[in-house]
Parts: C-alpha cells; sequence; structure tokens
C-alpha cells in the first residue's frame, strides 16, 4: 500500500553497537498511525519480556505520526517509547516532547527513529535528510542539555533541531529527561539514552509533508478549527469578566485582559481582550508566567513560546537578571510542572536578600527551573519533592545517609529559602553523588533501600496513586472515578488531559453534563466537584473515550493538552466543540477515508497493545490485583466524610472495583483480572498479540 | 463634534457597549424606534434602564456595568458570589472583587464585608479560607459548606500541583 500523504514512509534504524543505519518501510506500522502506536508495535516485536530499561536489548522509539510537522493545529509532538527504569517491572511508557524536533523530524523523511543496541564511546546522531552518521559525542559527555544542545546545534546550523540529555541521562538516573529546544522535556527516558551512550540526536530536513487536501479546503479547515480553540488546555472562558463571554473561571488559563503585559519585551506588548473570533490573537490568549512563577510572572516575562504548529504560547519565556548571582543565563524558559516541581524542593519557601517574596518567587522557580533542564533530572510529575520533604521531615535522611554525608548538605540554605540550594541538590541527583541521590531512583524502587513503610504510601499527601510508584495526574480530584481509572491504566503517571480540558473547560457544570449526555449517553458521566455520585456506565465511557483519545493525540501526533476539541468558546454553538476533526484531519492529510468510529478504534487497538505488553512484562494476567489498585489515601482520607457527599474526592473501595469492572467491560478486557481477551485483541487485529500471550498462558481463562 | 451630534440612539448604544459600557436612558440622545428596540438589549436598575449591544456584550457583563454605573458595588458582590455558588458551582475569590471589571478599593471591600456579616439579607454568604490565607466567599443556599471549602483549597493550592 503506498502511502501519498502524511506519512514520510521510512523509519529510521540505528543500530549503536554495530553502526548499522537502516530503514524500515512505515506501510507495515500504519494501523498503529504512528507516534505512540508505533513505539508499542516495535515493543512487542522486538524487545523481549523481562528486559530492564538499561539493558542493552531495550531499545527506545522516537515516533511521529501522520499529522505531525503537516500544519495541523497542535501537531509539533515527539512520542518517546521505551520501558521506564523507575517502574517496578520496568514497564513500558512513554515519555513526550514538545517543540520543533518532531516536525523536524518529518522534514528530514521519517516517521520515527529506533535506537537499539548501545554504542562503546559517548555518540551523538546527526540526521540530515538521507545523510546519517554516528558522531563523536565525548567533547558533550559530562555537559548540562544546555551546552550540548548549543554545540550540536552549532555543527548542524540553526534550522537544526537536537534533542539531547544531561549528566542525570548520562548516568542512568531513573527520573531523567531528553530535552529539546529551550524548554521542551520528556520525563523519564534519558536513562535509556544515556545507557547507550547517546547523548544527543541532532536532525535537519529539507523534504516537506504531504497533504492530500485541496488548498482552499484544507485552509478553512484549519480556520475552522482555529475558531472553535480555545486557551491553553482548551480551557474556553476567560478567567475574568469580559464584554464578550457569557461564562469566565478564576482557574481559566484564558488570561488575556487589558493592562496585562509581557513587561520584558522591548517595547512591552499588552496581550489585551482576546475575543474567540480573533484567531490571529490567540498567541496572547495565555500568558503562563502570571500562573507558573507567581504575581511578579509578568514583570519578568520577554514573551510566551510553544511548538511548531501551534497557535497556543504555553511556555513562559522570561529575563531574570538576578539569575547572573547564581552562575546561570537570565534567560529562562518552561511551562507547568517545569517551573512548579522545581519549586516544591524548595517546601520552605523562598527567601532573597533585597528581593520581595514576589520577586523571590519568580527567582527560584526560574533557577530550578534551569538547573533541573540543565542537568536533565526528571521531576516524576512532584513526586521528587514530595520525597525530599518525607525523607527530611520525618528523619529518614539523617537514618539513611552517612552522617558525613548529611553534614555536607547545605540544609540551611533549604530552610531559610535560598535558591542556590538547587546548585547542590540538583547535582547530587544527577551525578548519583551519594545515598541523598537515591531520590533519583523513584518511589519504589526508594521505599525499597530506605525502607519507608506503609505510611509513605497511604499519606494523602504524598499524592502517590498505585504501587508502582508514580503520584496522582488528574486523577480522584477530575471527576472522581474517571479520574482514578485513567491513573490507575498506564505505567507512569497518566498523561492524559482529555477529561482533564473538559472538566477544566471553565464552563459551568449544567453545560459540561449536556455535552457529556451527548457524547457517553448520560448527563450522569459527569458530576459537581467534590460532589461525586456512585460508578455508572456513563463515567466507564468517559473514562475509556479520554484514554482512546489521548493515544490518538500521542499517536497521530496532536497535543493532548489542547485535543480533543470537546467544547469551544462559541455561545452559537452552544459551546460544543467537535469530536470529529482528527478523523477529518487524518483524511485530509493521508488521503485515506477515515471515521472517527474507526480512528477511536486504531486508539483502542493501540491501547490495547500497551495493556498486553504490560501483562507480558509483568508475567501475569491479574492487573486488577497486581497493576490496578491504590494505595489507600484514597478510600480513607476525610474520615469524618462519607464518599459521595459533598466536600469530599474520597472514593469508595467497593465502588472503585465496580468502577474497573465496568472499564474493563467497556474495553472489552476480562471483567475478573483486567486482561485482554482473545476475543478482543482479534476484533483489534491483534490475534498474533494473542497467539504469544497463549503461548506464556497469559491469556485469560 | 458634528459627527457626534449625527450619531443614532443605536449607534450610542453600540459604541458604548464596544466600549465595554451600558448606557442609561436619559444619555440617548433620542428615542429609540421600535426597530432599534429589537435589536438592543436592555436591564432595569435602581436609576432606571440601560442599554447595551447584545452582539459585543452579553446580559451578565452587562448587568455588572449597570451595577458599577449605579454604584451598587454591595448587590455586585453578593449577585456574583451567589451566581458562581449556583451555576459552575464555585466559592468567588476575595481577590477577584479586586480585579477588573469590578476594582473595587479596599474601603469599598471593607465596607461590603461589613454588610455581610451584620445583614440578614446576606446571610446565606459565607467566607471560607484556603490553607495559603487567601479569602474565598461562597452561598449557602447553594452550595454546601464543606464543597466551598474543598473548592477554595482546590482553586488556590490544588490547581497548582494538578498542572
Amino acid at each position: 500500500m503506498a502511502l501519498e500523504g502524511g506519512w514520510a514512509g521510512k523509519i529510521l534504524r540505528v543500530n549503536l553497537k554495530s553502526g548499522e543505519i537502516s530503514h524500515e518501510k512505515t506501510e507495515k506500522y500504519i494501523e498503529y498511525i504512528g507516534g505512540m502506536g508505533l513505539g508499542y508495535k516495535i515493543m512487542w516485536d522486538e524487545v523481549p519480556a523481562g528486559t530492564k530499561a538499561f539493558d542493552e536489548a531495550n531499545k527506545i522509539v522516537f515516533g511521529v505520526g501522520p499529522l505531525t510537522g503537516s500544519g495541523a493545529i497542535s501537531s509539533g509532538r515527539t512520542n518517546i517509547t521505551s520501558l521506564l527504569a523507575s517502574n517496578p517491572f520496568h514497564g513500558v511508557s512513554d515519555s513526550h516532547m514538545g517543540g520543533h524536533f518532531a516536525v523536524e523530524l518529518k522534514y528530514a523523511g521519517y516517521d520515527g527513529i529506533i535506537i537499539e543496541g548501545k554504542s562503546e564511546r559517548p555518540v551523538w546522531l546527526k540526521i540530515e535528510d538521507e545523510k546519517v552518521s554516528i558522531e563523536d559525542a565525548t567533547l558533550y559527555w559530562g555537559h548540562g542539555t544546555f551546552q550540548t544542545i548549543a554545540g550540536v546545534t552549532a555543527i548542524m546550523g540553526g534550522d537544526s533541531q537536537v534533542a539531547a540529555i544531561g549528566q542525570a541521562g548520562e548516568n542512568q538516573v531513573n527520573l531523567s529527561v531528553i530535552r529539546t529546544g529551550l524548554s521542551h522535556s520528556a520525563g523519564g527516558h534519558g536513562g535509556v539514552m544515556g545507557s547507550k551512550n547517546l547523548k544527543a540526536i541532532g536532525v535537519k530536513g529539507t523534504g516537506a509533508v504531504h497533504i492530500n487536501m485541496e488548498n482552499m479546503e484544507w485552509y478553512k479547515l484549519n480556520q475552522f478549527v482555529l475558531s472553535i480553540y480555545g486557551a491553553n488546555n482548551q480551557h474556553v472562558v476567560p478567567r475574568t469578566p469580559q464584554p464578550w463571554a457569557e461564562y469566565d473561571h478564576p482557574g481559566s488559563r484564558w488570561t488575556a485582559k487589558e493592562g496585562l503585559y509581557w513587561e520584558q519585551a522591548d517595547p512591552p506588548i499588552e496581550t489585551g481582550v482576546c475575543k474567540p473570533e480573533d484567531s490571529n490573537k490567540i498567541g496572547y490568549r495565555t500568558m503562563k508566567a502570571m500562573l507558573d512563577l507567581g504575581a511578579n510572572g509578568p514583570k519578568y516575562t520577554v514573551r510566551m513560546g510553544g511548538c511548531a504548529a501551534c497557535p497556543i504560547r504555553c511556555h513562559s519565556h522570561v529575563k531574570v537578571p538576578q539569575l547572573s548571582k547564581y552562575g546561570v543565563d537570565p534567560y529562562v524558559a518552561n511551562t507547568c510542572m517545569g517551573f512548579y516541581a522545581p519549586s516544591s524542593i524548595m517546601f520552605k519557601g523562598f527567601n532573597v536578600d533585597g528581593e520581595s517574596k514576589d520577586d523571590a518567587t519568580v527567582i527560584g522557580r526560574s533557577l530550578g527551573s534551569h538547573m533541573a533542564d540543565d542537568y536533565g533530572v526528571w521531576c516524576n510529575y512532584g513526586q521528587l519533592a514530595r520525597d525530599l520533604k518525607w525523607a527530611y521531615e520525618k528523619g529518614v535522611l539523617k537514618r539513611v545517609l552517612p552522617s558525613a554525608e548529611y553534614n555536607s548538605i547545605p540544609w540551611d540554605k533549604l530552610e531559610s529559602g535560598d535558591p542556590s540550594f538547587y546548585l547542590d541538590f540538583y547535582r547530587r541527583i544527577a551525578m548519583k553523588e551519594g545515598e541523598l541521590s537515591r531520590l533519583g531512583e523513584g518511589a519504589f524502587w526508594l521505599d525499597k533501600r530506605w525502607n519507608l513503610g506503609e505510611e509513605y504510601w497511604t499519606y494523602k499527601d504524598n499524592k502517590l496513586w498505585t504501587k508502582v510508584g508514580y503520584p496522582v495526574h488528574h486523577s480522584n480530584e477530575s471527576n472522581g472515578q474517571v479520574g482514578a481509572l485513567i491513573s490507575s491504566m498506564f505505567n507512569r503517571d497518566a498523561q492524559c488531559h482529555t477529561h482533564q480540558n473538559l472538566i477544566g473547560s471553565g464552563l459551568p457544570t449544567d453545560v459540561q453534563k449536556e455535552v457529556a449526555e451527548e457524547l457517553w449517553g448520560s448527563k450522569n458521566a459527569i458530576d459537581e466537584p467534590a460532589n461525586y455520585t456512585p460508578m455508572n456506565r456513563g463515567k466507564a465511557k468517559f473514562a475509556k473515550w479520554s484514554i482512546v483519545r489521548n493515544v490518538l493525540h500521542d499517536s497521530l501526533t496532536l497535543c493532548n493538552w489542547m485535543w480533543p476539541m470537546t467544547v469551544s468558546p462559541l455561545k452559537d454553538r452552544n459551546y460544543r466543540g467537535d469530536t470529529s476533526l482528527e478523523a477529518q484531519y487524518y483524511t485530509a492529510v493521508t488521503g485515506k477515508e477515515m471515521s472517527e468510529e474507526k480512528l477511536d478504534q486504531a486508539a483502542e487497538r493501540i491501547f490495547t497493545l500497551h495493556r498486553a505488553l504490560t501483562v507480558k512484562q509483568m508475567g501475569t494476567t491479574n492487573m486488577r490485583e497486581e497493576h490496578d489498585q491504590l494505595t489507600g489515601w484514597q478510600f480513607d482520607m476525610d474520615p469524618d466524610k462519607e464518599p459521595f457527599t459533598a466536600g469530599t474526592i474520597k472514593l469508595d473501595r467497593e465502588d472503585y472495583e465496580k468502577a474497573l469492572t465496568m472499564l474493563y467491560e467497556e474495553l472489552g478486557w476480562d471483567s475478573k483480572t483486567g486482561a485482554p481477551t482473545r476475543a478482543t485483541l482479534e476484533r483489534l487485529r491483534l490475534k498474533y498479540v494473542a497467539d504469544e500471550l497463549e503461548t506464556m498462558g497469559l491469556l485469560p481463562a | 463634534m458634528e459627527k457626534e451630534n449625527s450619531k443614532t440612539a443605536l449607534e450610542q448604544i453600540q459604541e458604548a457597549s464596544a466600549a465595554g459600557f451600558v448606557l442609561h436612558e436619559s444619555r440617548l440622545c433620542a428615542e429609540l424606534a421600535e426597530e432599534e428596540l429589537a435589536l438592543v438589549g436592555s436591564l432595569s436598575g435602581k436609576k432606571g434602564t440601560y442599554y447595551f449591544d447584545p452582539t459585543t456584550m452579553t446580559s451578565r457583563y452587562a448587568g455588572i456595568m449597570l451595577r458599577l454605573e449605579e454604584k451598587n458595588y454591595l448587590d455586585l458582590a453578593a449577585e456574583t458570589i451567589r451566581d458562581d455558588s449556583k451555576k459552575y458551582p464555585r466559592t468567588t475569590p476575595l481577590g477577584v472583587l479586586r480585579e477588573a471589571p469590578f476594582s473595587f478599593d479596599e474601603e469599598s471591600i471593607k465596607a461590603i464585608l461589613t454588610r455581610f456579616n451584620e445583614d440578614p439579607q446576606y446571610k446565606d454568604l459565607r467566607k471560607c479560607t484556603a490553607s495559603n490565607q487567601a479569602v474565598h466567599f461562597y452561598s449557602a443556599e447553594h452550595l454546601d459548606p464543606g464543597q466551598a471549602e474543598y473548592l477554595c483549597e482546590y482553586e488556590e493550592v490544588g490547581r497548582k500541583e494538578n498542572q
């Protein structure tokens, strides 16, 4: 089958041991779309069960999809698939990064890169269209991501894109990232690159992505998408009351208003009021610095940045001159947890001589962001900070660290709020210096080594979701059982925003309920926040749809921080979005007719393959008991309140089991164990998976 | 000046709404014709009728501007809190009232809070405080106190931890 649009048509395979560089045809993978689907298929076919993340037999797949680089709105994501070292059984997982790496890979003519084997010496991979070479990285090894990316860019040119690891990745720290551009990090797989002695990948392409649609039709499609676009996270109402808006919400990321400036721009730029119809001003809608850096964020903001083909600029680019005192560049860029998670390391707050509290917050968060990014340390969605706090305040560190090491750590800086604590802390983590650096192994391994006890897992504020060792990520605070189910299905924190974007859209619950009835057949799929009702079928359908669309986006690739277009800011559409747009884009770009239902089924195939990979890696079908169980605080929190009463997000044990059963049923998995059945695997054209699982005794009875 | 004088009442309303204001009936240069009335929105306040252009301003925003025009800050604050509690539902951060379009000064806020405490017609309005000391208000007629406490804490603290 010829691929006429969307896909580049080939996948690059690089064996770092033999030095062999070859190509695969993309055709055989298109049932898996691309990105995440491509990664899972390759992991199933090529990485044996029982392989560990840093074993030479593990592979790492950089996957992009048919929409990447096409100009489809918000299609600049790279999906990275490999085994995850912080996971107890080294389960398959994904990390993702935005920026411009993904589209450049497409322009170079590739739908993905499969990295296998291990180099004997530090190398980086140079991709210039067809010309691919393995280069010596001795010069960069031991250096941070900023220097490495700058060095490779200097060689390849300013129109190249580079993804690199820092010292954390080199040293195979479990919690390490792969970073590209100024501010785009994929958390979790930096150590896999390090284990292969691969420091960086540079890519430059001169090709194009072909689109199978007439120019004007393509233009109209994109204009329609822009017409229903909201702000970051598809928040569709402004943060403050504005003349054009029927609704508003103080939690909305639609921050644009009169008097709000990028104050460090020259001259300062006022975001002003950005009405839905002003599609050329979408880039001003979200000023993330005022959310991520506090009240004084705007004072330091030069501009907002973001990813290829995305009008939403959700990364804050700030100039903080005070950072030169700490020996780092005053220009810092990041977003969300990139600022917030390092901030939580300084859990006693910030205090900088001669600076106001608000300025100290900007200085501290920017410095933390820079240090974590440069060393390439991953926050594990904020868990690293919570683990430090727990171990420090509970006296664990005094117990497990040699006294000389404990006394060498500048705790006085942590106590006083001096951000220079970061320089010491992140170095120790990234360089694996001493016992403290075990924090970089992740929650499961940390408990195993330091014997943190059951309270560590069941303490609500530690936010640990399952014993797999990852934290909440839009979990039970996000529509109760729906967020809870989604959070339990992956091998790391769920990176699903489908449900959260709707819940957090800013629209009243009653409007959301109407949408729920149209999409999942029941208004009861959505509850008022913190006023939950028992599990029902609508919630199971909502949870499944959320996961399926998340997987779809990471395969196409589209940004799940914006997609799907479940709702819109338009009153004349009754705030409805259009959930068929992914299929419309797919058809337009690839030239292959695709319906919404068929595309969702392809994504279901990918997610079921993820589940099968987990079954195979864990060596058990008993996903319900071995994988999907919660740590306990979710049922025991708020002891004075009962589940399903106003004011609590507490879950009920029996109800959660019912929720699992309903979701398994929706997915066609065995309702007892939560493992995929042969019938479902065959329905999803995964017979070969069923056959292999059967030979391993891993098909449910 | 000549151009100003040549405006119709409809154009006056449209211009005011485009600038973010409602227009009191007394400021119209002429009575609205029947066909013009069909094109505008109107709201009744304590001091008469106010007009707005529904193509550029929602009735919700017009209601806010009407209260501000009449300097009826107390009712505006109470209605906003009750509306938030009933419609979304959510608590209302006190800080919202300091920002545009409300832009209440500290003296006005103090006076409002005093009336909330003392006047029985506002007895449904309750205060809750998040762990970062931010103050929110809600209407107990529409929102359970426990739910209000959760929503207040989530908005101030939880939302940042769950990005």
